[in-house]
This record gives C-alpha cells, structure tokens and sequence, in this order.
C-alpha cells in the first residue's frame, strides 16, 4: 500500500472522528442558555425529517406512498418491526404496479 | 435486536461499495482500512469518486470533513445520556456513531428503554456489518444481488420514519420539522453531498428561538 493512500484514508479517520466527538463538547460550552437548550430539544427531529425528506419526496411515487403507509402504521401501532413490514412490503406491491 | 432490519441494509450497501473500491482500484487493504477506521458509508462512496492517483489528499480529507458534519449535531443531541460519564467511555463510544446507530440510540434512550450502552451495541453491529460486508462485496465481484428487487433500499428510509413517529409528541413537532423539511429538500436540489442533513437539522432547531420555552 502507498503512502498517501495511508495518509488519505488516516486523514478522513481523524476529520470523521472529530466530527463525532465535536458535538457534546460544543454542548458543553453553551449550556445554562435556554434559548439555545430550546433549540437543541427540537434539534433531533429535525435532523431525522432533514435526512428523510429527499428519500421520502424525490426517489418516486411508489416510495412516497410506502413512507405514507409506513408512517401510518408506526403511529398507529407503535411496533417498529411491523412498521417496517408494511414498509417494505408495500413498496415491493407498488413497484409491481407502477 | 432491534438493529437488525437497519444492519441488513448496511450489509446490502457495504457490499456495493466493497465491489465499487475495486472499480476505483483500492487494494484490498485500503477498503479495509477505509471501512474499519472511517467507518462513514456516504463519505466512502464519494470518496471513491475521487480516487485518482496522484490522490489529492487535502481535498480527499476535507470533502470527508463537510460529508460527516452532520455527526456534530447527532452527537451533540446525544450530549444529556452521556452527562456524567468520563471521557475514556464516551470517546471511544462515539466512534461508533453513525446516521443509524445515532437514530436507533436516539430512539431507545429518549423513550427510556435503553441508556447511551445502545450506541455500543447497535453501533458494534453496524461496524460489523459494514466491514463484513466491504470484504463480501470485493470478494464477491459482480454477484451481487441487487439490494433493490428486495425493497432493502427502502429498509433504511422505513426504519427512520418509524423512529420519527417514536419522537411524537404534539403539535409543537410541527414547525421545527416543516422548516427542517423545506430546507432540506431546497438544499438537496441545489447543493450536492449531504449538506441537506445539517441545513434541515439547523433550521428546525432554530425554531426553538420563537416562544418555545412554554411548549416543551
């Protein structure tokens, strides 16, 4: 193996970690403020709808409407494995289809 | 357990990538190495994209630093589970944060079924899966069944929904999630990489400025 294949991929290692272990420190250094506690309570929702909104709005139809029926039974059942079923499931019958 | 659907879906993308590395001619070792210390699937991928010889480096490493800034927002809403703990437990934990095991963590610990220990757990699997996988797919070469014709690239997209319906707790949801939404989906459309994650996740979080200290 080459060196600055080593170099590279040792880099993006330390960048990556970095970025996972930056967060509770940042944290750290604005606690007390309840502004900003305010805006860290709605900071994982909002990261979760952040990260689902392309794959649920702009992969296709079919997966529009699986994201609708796996929402659905999620609130309705709270059960993450039958959710995931349904999901799944009615993704595979509406390919079929559309 | 409960990570199991999600390390089936990383297994089926870890194999595409590790068929991808000898495509972009990694050695064997380099897509281990990548896969076992990175331990980021999209950074690898565009990575991938990158890798010319002579490598450029800098750019290698801070396209992998911008792909992976979402993790400083996942671990810092992860900062309240892991009050009280020293630093020799929670920084080797936190190398095993990614998109998955932070929203499987996230789920468990905020509806008190588990302590930040998930992150350990779910977080070991996925690495596992992954660098399973890498060394599946280059081995595997063009037999790779696609993860597609199973649904399984949807397995992912299902799992987050579920736990985002887990994370439910009123009308107060509504607007932090609209405006992460919006933006995200403006930000995916003209911006590449994954730079939508960190602008929806902030512009959620930041209606948190506008009255919200009564409705929590």
């Amino acid at each position: 193996m080459q060196t600055d294949s080593l170099l590279a991929i040792l880099g993006m290692a330390a960048v990556t970690y970095l970025t996972r272990v930056s967060g509770p420190w940042l944290v750290r250094l604005v606690q007390g403020n309840r502004r900003v506690e305010a805006c860290l309570s709605r900071l994982p929702g909002s990261i979760l709808t952040a990260l689902l909104a392309p794959l649920v709005f702009t992969v296709g139809t079919a997966e529009a409407i699986a994201s609708g029926v796996t929402l659905l039974v999620s609130l309705r059942f709270r059960n993450m494995p039958l959710a995931l079923a349904a999901g799944v499931g009615s993704l595979v019958l509406l390919r079929h289809f559309i | 357990m409960r990570t199991l659907p999600v390390a089936l879906s990383v297994f089926a993308y870890g194999m595409v990538y590790g068929l991808l590395t000898r495509q972009a001619g990694l050695s064997m070792m380099e897509s281990i190495l990548s896969s076992g210390l990175v331990f980021a699937g999209s950074a690898q991928f565009v990575a991938l994209d990158m890798w010319t010889h002579p490598l450029p480096i800098t750019a290698l490493i801070f396209t992998t630093f911008i792909v992976n800034l979402r993790h400083v927002l996942m671990s810092a809403s992860l900062a309240p589970w892991m009050r009280g703990l020293p630093p020799r437990t929670t920084l080797p934990l936190l190398f095993l944060l990614v998109d998955e095991s932070w929203a499987m963590t996230y789920g468990a610990v905020q509806r008190d079924k588990a302590d930040i220990g998930f992150l350990l757990g779910s977080g070991l699997l996925l690495w596992a899966a992954w660098m399973g996988a890498t060394i599946t797919g280059r081995l595997a070469g063009a037999a790779i069944p696609d993860p597609e014709a199973f649904g399984l690239d949807f397995a992912f997209t299902a799992v987050f929904l579920s736990l985002l319906a887990g994370l439910w707790k009123g009308k107060g949801d509504i607007p932090p999630w609209l405006a992460a939404a919006v933006t995200a989906l403006a930000v995916h459309h003209f911006l590449p990489g994954k730079w939508y994650i960190v602008a929806g996740g902030l512009a959620g979080s930041l209606t948190g400025l506008w009255g919200a200290n009564a409705d929590r």
